[in-house]
């Protein structure tokens, strides 16, 4: 299985090759390839480089978002080695992230086969496992509340039948990240809905040859469709590590990101600083920061993971 | 894995009666796809169930009286139906403009976002040129900024545009692509065979034509999921109607049903659920008619 | 390519309807359109305001009023504000959270009202901050110049379920306001009476949460005579003997019972943005509350058999005066203003606040008002007496510019304090450290500690 993927990886722009002049018909599909871009380009100067720019030159600065800013140098950097409100929340973003990327992975897998189920009535099942993720975060902090209730909340019925139950679970700095984490399995209907786009991708032919040649569910499941899932998996990946780096609207109107500031998050914080602390300068180099941690891990992720990313169907 | 990708029709490997043995074999092929089916549904049915527990919740709790409201624990079915609630949103709270300008707003935004990333994807997955990965690895960077640092700068820019309090600063940039779509939609395009886009370039087809009479088609699903993923996300986007629409006659549904909660902390829990109800309706109907998308009716290489 | 420039049509068009919408906003008839942003957004509030709008209308012919509701995100949130400041498209008007009026100032996105107060005094039309409460007057300002004119206000009791203590075997005569505040160990006593649980240690009934509703740590400490500020010094006063007495209190009493079995109980009867209708005292799970006037409302809609009592929040050592604080609203003025309409902007101000102005708002929300000539009418104050009485000696919190985020502190480290993460003492550091570096940036400066408004009815 390994050679025949690695034997697929396309072979255009992936690997070093000296640089040397390009062709005419290079040219011309550079040409086309650039003009294809121009909207994303734009977009880009825009609504990233440019906020991009402005807050890595605030972030040098003591700056409230009203009055002038000052130039301070390094010092907003520095705090973020100080303050401890950072390192608290880096620890609560992390712990999310690292319980919720994964579990977030599975679940959608499982959800989009269900959606992919060859029954008649599918619709029906895809929308009801989709309605949750169209619920506005403020409605659906109010619902989960209730669902947690220790006293008559679904979520404890289900803990007590287990032994445990009739406790508070927002009361508690750690468990109150661990509703949040659940909470936000409700969503996987989104990248569900990649995975399920990713299944139909896949050659019915495939499945066809393998149960021909005894493979059995599993094994087509191993071998035919995580293979050709590949790319939807590192899509929902990424998104899903800035995603939970960048966790926020939970918090912010469930928890107030308490208790204990169990559920202050980076990105919330880095929010109160801009809005609320009018210490955009620092907020600012929070952002710095995250970004390229979350570029350096994306682009880790990306490298790491090419050789087993599988984009061509037709070769399997 | 070799054996895999043998076509089916080979030798068969059973030394018994061929007739009889296909025979057989459909039987307990029709007797399995019965139970399978039996099974395959109670399994959907109660992961469905557990996913509908909110909407349930939401539904039982918008039709329940202010007397319903205040048992402890509040009974699961409404003792009585308070059907005039629905009424009774639209008599508190203009909701027949707010429905109109998110409306506007999610067919824009999302008009936007499947055309402009869709276009811009297939720069980076269906034309091969040099430099391209690299340029991509700027996408994905971008991913990484928090949003609350654009807040500042792009409100001063769309305040000297003069577009605060009109739907511009929320639909404009649908029309300029997003990270997130244009990383979705590249994954899908880079799946289609190489060869169906050359042959169409040797026929003398443009790009631009590829791009609608032969990827379009083929990336049905993905674009499926980007218009879903946009008109959510338009739908019940909550920042950016607050700061960039200002007066009521602009505001949205998502900023309005807001109004329920008041400021000393009290919402009436029947009227903001029956408000988030008919704020949902809407979508799932249109999630109901464009899940159809989701199907393997194009298999690869069935084009030119 | 057809479809492409069908496409391109559609977003034409599309732009055409996006501009035609944004044009909405001139004013017209040669009127000036003076714009309202209002946090108090509920269709109770609003309603009350549009009627009080209709009446300016009235009197100020030449004005048209556009009154746009801004539901309140979270507390010391300035978002919004800070974004139409900076671009030029600020309201003229905004009621906002009183208690976020001095950091806004400071941070430059308020008018300062002094220099109108100045010349309707030169006019001879008085000083209209005069007509209202002292200490909501003294919330809004800063650097010796005003902000903000108070509109309502509330403060905090201790509200009893007279069932539930006959129960128990408490003798509520004790309970009579005549008598004046109990104390602090009285009111444990009587709690204890009411705690009760099942088999499993569960609570079923609590006699009182002592940081539940408006139990926060800033009004323990305000009862103990807390400071909170030192002008000599420009720091938070968090280590002050009465702001740690009160950490440590809530340690004591914690202590003494379960912490988890009573955020059990919590959750389950009286969860996180639990409607109205919903509380544990109207299911005679409480003995005692400490709530404020707006519940009165409440009760008397969702829990009109309830036999309940108010009395004083208790105090320290029996003789003691009793205390409260009260918060509520106000009007500001923000800088970066579409039009240039400040003095017209301030006489609808004036008149959004006057008598007739307040008086619609608070009788149709059952909020106490600050325009003190009407604390003596009956209809306004109606099911609120006793606590538009305490208004004669209620505080308010120190108005600072780190105000939201030393509450915020204040709350977080009580959660440390009763999950037993950190000691009284601790808690107190953690928030002197936290607020000294947060002032940096705003001093030197004099906060206004503002006087009781005494005798008001």
């Amino acid at each position: 299985m390994a050679d025949t993927l690695q034997a697929q990886a396309p072979s255009a722009g992936r690997r070093r090759e000296p640089r040397k002049p390009m062709s005419p018909r290079e040219k011309q599909n550079m040409r086309r390839g650039l003009l294809f871009l121009t909207p994303w380009a734009i977009g880009f100067l825009v609504f990233i480089a440019y906020p991009l720019v402005y807050s890595i030159i605030i972030s040098f600065t003591s700056y409230t978002g009203m009055n002038h800013a000052k130039f301070i140098g390094w010092d907003n950097y520095k705090s973020l080695f100080t303050d401890p409100l950072v390192g608290q929340s880096i620890g609560n973003t992390l712990f999310y992230a690292v319980l919720a990327v994964p579990i977030g992975l599975v679940v959608s897998v499982l959800l989009a086969l269900a959606m992919n189920r060859n029954v008649k009535e599918v619709a029906w099942y895809r929308t009801a496992l989709y309605v949750p993720s169209l619920v506005p975060v403020f409605a659906m902090s109010f619902i989960f509340v209730v669902l947690v209730n220790p006293q008559y909340g679904i979520v404890n019925k289900v803990i007590e039948a287990f032994g445990g139950g009739n406790v508070n679970y927002l009361a508690e700095p750690t468990s109150a990240k661990v509703v949040i984490v659940v909470m936000a399995q409700l969503g996987a209907g989104n990248a569900a809905l990649i995975f399920l786009a990713g299944l139909n991708n896949i050659p019915q032919t495939l499945y066809e040859a393998a149960r021909i040649d005894g493979a059995n569910p599993w094994q087509s499941f191993t071998k035919i469709t995580l293979p050709l899932l590949t790319p939807a998996i590192l899509f929902n990946l990424i998104t899903g590590i800035s995603g939970g780096l960048q966790v926020f609207t939970q918090a912010y109107i469930m928890t107030g990101g308490g208790p204990d500031n169990g559920t202050l998050f980076y990105m919330y914080y880095l929010y109160k600083n801009a809005f609320s602390y009018a210490q955009l300068g620092f907020a600012s180099a929070m952002a710095v920061a995250l970004f390229l941690f979350g570029m350096l891990l994306a682009l880790l992720v990306f490298w790491v993971t090419r050789r087993f990313v599988n984009y061509d169907a037709s070769a399997a | 894995m070799a054996t895999l990708t043998e076509q089916p029709g080979g030798p068969s490997p059973s030394p018994i009666d061929p007739a009889a043995a296909r025979e057989n074999a459909q039987r307990v092929l029709r007797r399995k796809k019965i139970t399978a089916g039996i099974g395959k549904r109670i399994f959907l049915v109660v992961i469905s169930v557990i996913f509908l527990i909110p909407l349930l919740w939401m539904l039982s709790t918008a039709l329940k009286s202010t007397g319903d409201l205040s048992k402890v624990p509040p009974p699961i079915i409404p003792q009585h139906w308070a059907w005039s609630n629905f009424k009774e949103v639209f008599k508190q709270l203009p909701f027949g403009t707010f429905y109109l300008n998110s409306f506007w707003i999610t067919l824009l935004t999302t008009i936007g976002s499947v055309a402009s990333n869709f276009i811009v994807a297939y720069g980076f997955s269906c034309i091969e040129w040099r430099g391209r990965d690299k340029v991509f690895y700027l996408v994905l960077g971008t991913l990484f900024l928090p949003f609350p640092i654009t807040l500042i700068p792009m409100f001063d820019m769309f305040a000297r545009l003069h577009w605060i309090n009109t739907y511009l600063p929320l639909v404009v940039p649908a029309f300029l692509g997003s990270a997130f779509f244009t990383f979705l939609l590249r994954q899908f395009l880079l799946q289609i065979p190489r060869d169906n886009l050359d042959a169409a370039r040797i026929d003398g087809a443009s790009e631009w034509r590829i791009l609608w009479q032969i990827v379009a088609p083929m990336a049905r699903p993905a674009l499926g999921a980007v218009a879903i993923f946009s008109a959510v996300g338009a739908w019940n986007d909550f920042l950016g109607p607050l700061i960039y629409l200002q007066d009521n006659a602009h505001m949205t549904l998502s900023i309005g049903i807001q109004s329920f909660q008041q400021a000393n902390g009290n919402v009436p829990y029947n009227l903001l659920m029956a408000g988030s109800l008919m704020i949902i309706l809407p979508l799932v109907i249109l999630f109901f008619i464009f899940q159809r998308y989701f199907i393997r009716g194009i298999t690869m290489g069935s084009f030119k | 390519m057809r479809r492409g420039r069908k496409l391109a049509v559609g977003v034409a068009a599309g732009a055409l309807v996006l501009t035609a919408a944004g044009c909405g906003t001139q004013s017209t008839g040669g009127k000036t359109k003076i714009v309202v942003w209002t946090q108090q957004a509920d269709p109770v509030g609003m309603a009350a305001q549009q009627k009080v709008i209709n009446w300016i209308e009235k009197q100020m012919p030449n004005v048209t009023i556009e009154l746009d509701r801004k539901p309140g995100v979270a507390a010391g949130d300035n978002t919004q504000l800070i974004t139409a400041v900076r671009g030029n498209v600020a309201p003229d008007l905004m009621l906002t959270d009183r208690f976020g009026v001095i950091q806004q100032a400071a941070l430059g996105m308020l008018k300062s009202l002094t220099p109108y107060i100045k010349k309707d005094e030169a006019a001879g039309k008085g000083n209209v901050t005069k007509k209202y409460l002292p200490f909501a007057v003294g919330e809004g300002a800063w650097k010796g110049q005003n902000y903000a004119l108070p509109y309502d206000t509330d403060d905090r009791a201790l509200v009893y379920n007279k069932e539930v203590l006959q129960k128990a075997g408490v003798d509520i005569s004790k309970l009579d306001p005549k008598n004046g505040p109990i104390t602090i160990s009285e009111l444990q006593a009587m709690a204890a009476k009411v705690d009760k649980k099942d088999s499993h240690g569960n609570y079923t009934q609590v006699g009182i949460v002592p940081w539940w509703g408006q139990g926060e740590p800033a009004t323990w400490m305000m009862g103990f005579g807390a400071k909170f500020f030192d002008n000599k010094t420009c720091r938070v006063t968090a280590t002050e003997p009465a702001a740690v007495k009160a950490y440590t209190l809530l340690d004591n009493w914690v202590s003494k019972l379960n912490y988890t079995k009573l955020q059990a109980f919590l959750a389950a009867y009286a969860p996180p943005n639990a409607p109205p209708t919903i509380s544990p005292i109207y299911q005679n799970r409480f003995g005692f509350e400490i709530t404020g006037n707006w519940d009165m409302a409440n009760f008397k809609n969702y829990a009109p058999k309830m036999k309940y009592g108010v009395t004083y929040l208790p105090v320290e050592k029996k003789g003691q005066p009793p205390s409260t604080w009260a918060g509520g609203f106000a009007l500001t003025m923000p800088k970066g203003t579409k039009g240039n309409h400040g003095q017209l902007a301030w006489e609808v101000m004036k008149l959004y606040d006057s008598a007739y102005g307040q008086k619609v708002f608070m009788t149709a929300t059952s909020h106490l008002p600050t325009y003190t000539a009407l604390l003596k009418d009956p209809q306004v104050i109606k099911g609120q007496e006793f606590f538009a009485k305490q208004l004669s000696f209620a505080r308010s919190r120190v108005p600072l510019p780190i105000g939201a985020f030393l509450w915020n502190d204040q709350e977080t480290e009580q959660d440390a304090v009763l999950l037993g993460k950190h000691t009284p003492m601790q808690a107190a550091e953690t928030i002197q450290k936290q607020t000294d570096s947060m002032l940096k940036m705003y001093c030197p400066f004099k906060a206004v500690f503002a006087k009781p408004a005494g005798a008001v009815n």
